[in-house]
């Protein structure tokens, strides 16, 4: 149950795919995999977290540090697909209130081209 | 002009200038004085001069009679002796003649003297039997001698020099004895009858001729100068008859010489006329010239009295116009005296025609006008003084008025005050937790009606108790104010459950926000685990904590000077920690305990308050601990008034237990689940990952929260208690009853308590905002339903406990 992710870009969004485990151990290759993302101003990027099984605040960490650059590269950054126990670490680190968390990738799409 | 006059005067201007009025009249006085008796001197001279010059006439008419009785004496002898010539000048005649010629000598006429006396001793020695013509010879020149003694005497007596009688003294000393002498001789030239006698006696007839008109002239003189002298005058008119016959029969001899018998009978009545004549005209003369002498004396006692009458006259005038002045200037200054000593009616009354008038006019002038100006403004003084107590009296009663109000309001404000007072002693807990294995108490005692202190000790929501003391800066209502908010700020802050440092921080920026008073307030504010005995605290401003251990040990805590709340904003505050354990005594107090000064100004101070809290007993609760320290200070300032609040906050670790006994009971019917010794390298984690998911199975979802909580604790034990020593070992146990599952992590840490002292995060912030990490603790917290840490001497011992149910 080791961590992957993989980066696929589509009409200029692209959608990074995560699976297995993002811990304190796995965090540090997912964070040096993004380091071009959002290298251009106004990217839009959209993280499936659908085959994430296991989030800790290592993780939490990288994809806070992911948002920070979206903001300040005036770019998009949407998150769907949370599994519940996920959804929860989320909830608890109140990051619901400050990421853009949808179901599924369709809601994605739609909200970040609007 | 006057100027003139004034240069003029200005030797005796300058000499009045430095006189009192008394010297200057008796300058004055002597001076008339002076001039008085120099003008009075050659007067009295004079008459002085005249009298003595009667006075030597009439010495030498004196003389004169002497010499004038001798002179016919001898002219008697001489014819006696031509008769009879046994006639010698007899002892009396001798005695008279040795008496002229000792006056002579006397009054210097020594040489006709010398003769006399010579001619007369020859006189006397004559013999009887002599020749007559011989003898009339000798006696004929002692009566010549005798004449030129008189013309003598008479001159050296000035008699012939006599202003009034000089023709009369003439007549008197030379013509008529001449006249005498001449009869004398006609008459004892007849006697003799002879040839040549004869010849000799008509030849002596021209001496009497010429005689006539002196005789006239002279006695004449004597008539006109003395009243009641037709004796005199009859006398001199036969004498001057008889003469003249003489002189007819003279004539007559010429024609006739038988007539010559008729010459010596005339001549003989001549002779006799002639020596009345000069007897009376003696007499006559040394009466005029008494009468003189007289009348001398008398001049000189007129002058004499009238020098006196004027010196007196003058005195007394004087001592009139000096005594006149005097009054009136005694008056003057009197008048003056009593006007300067206020008697303002006083007027001076000089009744003189002096000048003086005009000043005890003009003072009086003055005076008037003065008193007058006094009265007008007596009056005016009398109606302003009314004036002023009308107003005076207007504005006691609006004082009095204002008073009252004053009054009123002053007791309004103390009413206020002492509910603002009530209001802030409601406002600190009066209520402290007294719990088996702790307690705490607290006081403050406020200096004025209002306190800037406080104090409190709260329940923060995850079990662990805020502890907070305080003391703002200044007194009174400002104070209490700042104090009210402070504590609220304070509360608000520290009910996040947030570290100390933080709660500072916050509370400091919010306090500097609005602070218009520019207060500030020193705090120290800790949170204390009753749990685990754990105790982290931070300082604003405030000194340190006092911690007394069971042994009686006092120490101040370890404490950063980080800067008083509302002074700057932006300010940070440092953490510190430290473990209460069985019988320690946490003192935190104001500077009003230490700063309490005793009436002779010595402050409390910290050695004593070491030495009491020193003295204190373990067993001792806090209520009991405060009003010992309340009292001790009492006892030391011995009633002198406060300078600051006294505000002390006691915490007790009792004696009773050990703390680490109270961890939580032992979960009844558990089973172990896990039981896994985790190498301190964060790769390991996902093998205790797998090792709980097996654990597991069937509830996924505690697994993935235990996995969580685990993953979170394990990496701050390594990162924080560590230091990221990889060669320990953390042992992970998990238990699991009907209801709960346990979860126990150990290390070989030094103290490290994650849940005190992880900051909590802020989840509002925005994304920009939002601090990197920080939320591992957090999400332990929240998903687990207990979490806590003990420290058991051998290193950190964590309890998690999740409910089983979803």
């Amino acid at each position: 149950m080791t961590f992957q992710s993989e980066i696929v870009e589509t009409d200029g969004i692209q959608l990074i795919s995560l699976s297995g485990r993002l811990d304190s151990a796995t965090s540090n290759v997912f964070e040096s995999s993004l380091q071009k993302l959002f290298e251009n101003q106004g990217s839009l990027v959209t993280m499936n977290f659908s085959g994430l099984d296991y989030i800790s605040s290592a993780g939490l960490r990288v994809i806070l540090m992911v948002a920070k650059r979206a903001k300040q590269a005036k770019g998009r950054l949407v998150l769907f697909g949370l599994q519940p126990h996920v959804k929860e670490v989320f909830e608890i680190s109140g990051f619901l209130k400050i990421l853009e968390v949808v179901n599924d990738q369709a809601e994605a799409q739609a909200l970040i081209k609007a | 002009m006057q100027n003139i006059i004034r240069r003029l005067f200005a030797p005796g201007i300058w000499l009045s200038d430095r006189l009192s009025f008394s010297l200057k009249y008796l300058l004055i006085g002597v001076l008339v004085l002076m001039a008085l008796l120099a003008l009075s001197v050659p007067m009295f001279q004079h008459a002085h001069d005249d009298s003595e010059l009667a006075n030597v006439e009439r010495e030498g008419l004196k003389v004169f009679i002497a010499q004038a009785d001798v002179l016919t004496t001898l002219v008697m002898l001489r014819s006696s002796s031509i008769n009879d010539q046994n006639v010698l000048p007899s002892d009396e005649l001798g005695a008279h003649v040795e008496q002229l010629i000792q006056e002579a000598h006397q009054y210097g006429a020594r040489e006709l003297a010398d003769r006399l006396n010579l001619l007369w001793t020859q006189v006397k020695t004559e013999s009887v039997d002599s020749d007559p013509k011989r003898r009339f010879a000798i006696q004929t020149a002692v009566i010549n001698t005798l004449l030129n003694l008189i013309r003598e005497s008479a001159s050296i007596h000035r008699l012939n020099v006599d202003q009034n009688l000089d023709a009369t003294f003439d007549v008197l000393t030379n013509r008529l004895p001449l006249v005498l002498e001449t009869l004398g001789k006609q008459q004892d030239a007849l006697t003799l009858n002879m040839e040549a006698m004869e010849s000799y006696a008509l030849g002596a007839q021209v001496v009497l001729t010429e005689s006539v008109p002196i005789l006239w002239s002279g006695v004449k003189q004597l008539i006109n100068n003395t009243p009641n002298s037709n004796a005199l005058k009859n006398k001199l008119e036969q004498l001057l008859t008889g003469m003249s016959q003489q002189q007819d029969i003279a004539d007559k001899v010429l024609g006739e010489p038988n007539a010559i018998g008729e010459l010596r009978p005339r001549v003989s009545e001549n002779l006799e006329l002639a020596r009345s004549l000069l007897n009376d005209s003696v007499l006559i003369a040394d009466g005029y010239l008494f009468a003189s002498i007289k009348q001398y004396y008398r001049v000189q006692l007129i002058v004499a009295g009238l020098i006196l009458t004027t010196i007196f006259i003058i005195s007394y005038l004087f001592a009139g116009i000096y005594l006149s002045t005097l009054r009136s200037l005694k008056s003057l200054s009197e008048g003056t005296d009593a006007f300067c000593r206020g008697q303002l009616s006083t007027r001076i009354k000089i009744d003189t025609q002096d000048e003086l008038v005009l000043v005890a006019r003009n003072f009086n002038t003055v005076a008037s006008e003065f008193e007058q100006l006094l009265e007008v403004i007596r009056e005016q003084n009398e109606s302003r003084q009314r004036e002023l107590e009308i107003q005076v009296q207007a504005r006691t009663a609006e004082l009095a008025d204002r008073n009252e109000q004053l009054r009123a309001a002053s007791e309004r404000v103390q009413e206020e005050l002492h509910l603002a007072r009530s209001m802030q002693l409601a406002i600190l807990p009066q209520e402290f937790p007294d719990e088996k294995h702790w307690a705490v108490s607290a006081s403050m005692f406020p200096a004025r009606e209002l306190g800037g202190d406080f104090y409190d000790c709260f329940l923060l929501p995850d079990g662990r108790y805020g502890i907070v003391i305080a003391d703002v800066s200044g007194k009174g209502v400002a104070a209490a104010f700042f104090m009210a908010v402070s504590r609220t700020v304070l509360l608000d802050q520290a009910m996040s459950g947030r570290q100390p440092s933080d709660v500072l921080a916050c509370s400091n920026d919010l306090l500097c926000e609005r602070n218009p008073m520019e207060l500030f307030v020193t705090a120290s504010y800790g949170i204390y685990n009753p749990h685990n005995g754990h105790f982290i605290y931070a300082s604003a401003g405030h000194h340190a904590s006092l911690l007394r251990n069971s042994k009686g040990e006092v120490k101040a805590l370890p404490c950063s000077h980080d800067i008083a709340l509302g002074v700057i904003s932006e300010m940070t505050y440092v953490n510190h920690t430290t473990h209460l354990v069985q019988g320690d005594t946490l003192l935190l107090y104001t500077d009003g305990v230490t700063e309490a000064f005793s009436e002779s100004n010595e402050a409390y101070g910290d050695a004593r308050l070491y030495a009491w809290l020193s003295s204190t007993l373990s067993e001792d609760n806090p209520s009991t601990l405060v009003s010992g320290l309340v009292k001790d200070v009492a006892d030391f300032v011995q009633g002198a008034e406060a300078s600051d609040d006294l505000t002390c906050l006691i915490l007790c670790c009792k004696n009773e237990e050990i703390i680490l006994d109270t961890l939580p009971k032992e979960l009844s019917n558990k089973t172990l689940l896990l039981d896994y010794h985790l190498p301190t390298r964060v790769d390991e984690i996902s093998n205790l990952a797998e090792a709980v998911d097996n654990a597991l199975l069937d509830r996924p979802d505690l697994a993935f929260s235990a996995n969580l909580c685990l993953e979170e604790l394990i990496t701050n034990i390594i990162q924080h208690g560590l230091k990221g020593a990889g060669d320990r070992l953390i042992r992970v146990r998990m238990n699991i009853s009907e209801e709960w599952l346990e979860i126990i992590l150990k290390d070989d840490a030094p103290p490290f308590d994650p849940f005190a002292e992880a900051p909590e995060p802020d989840l509002d912030l925005d994304v920009e905002d939002r601090p990197i990490g920080g939320l591992g603790v957090h999400m332990v917290k929240m998903m687990m339903d207990d979490a806590r840490a003990y420290y058991d001497g051998s290193g950190n011992l964590i309890i998690l406990l999740k409910t089983l149910s979803k």
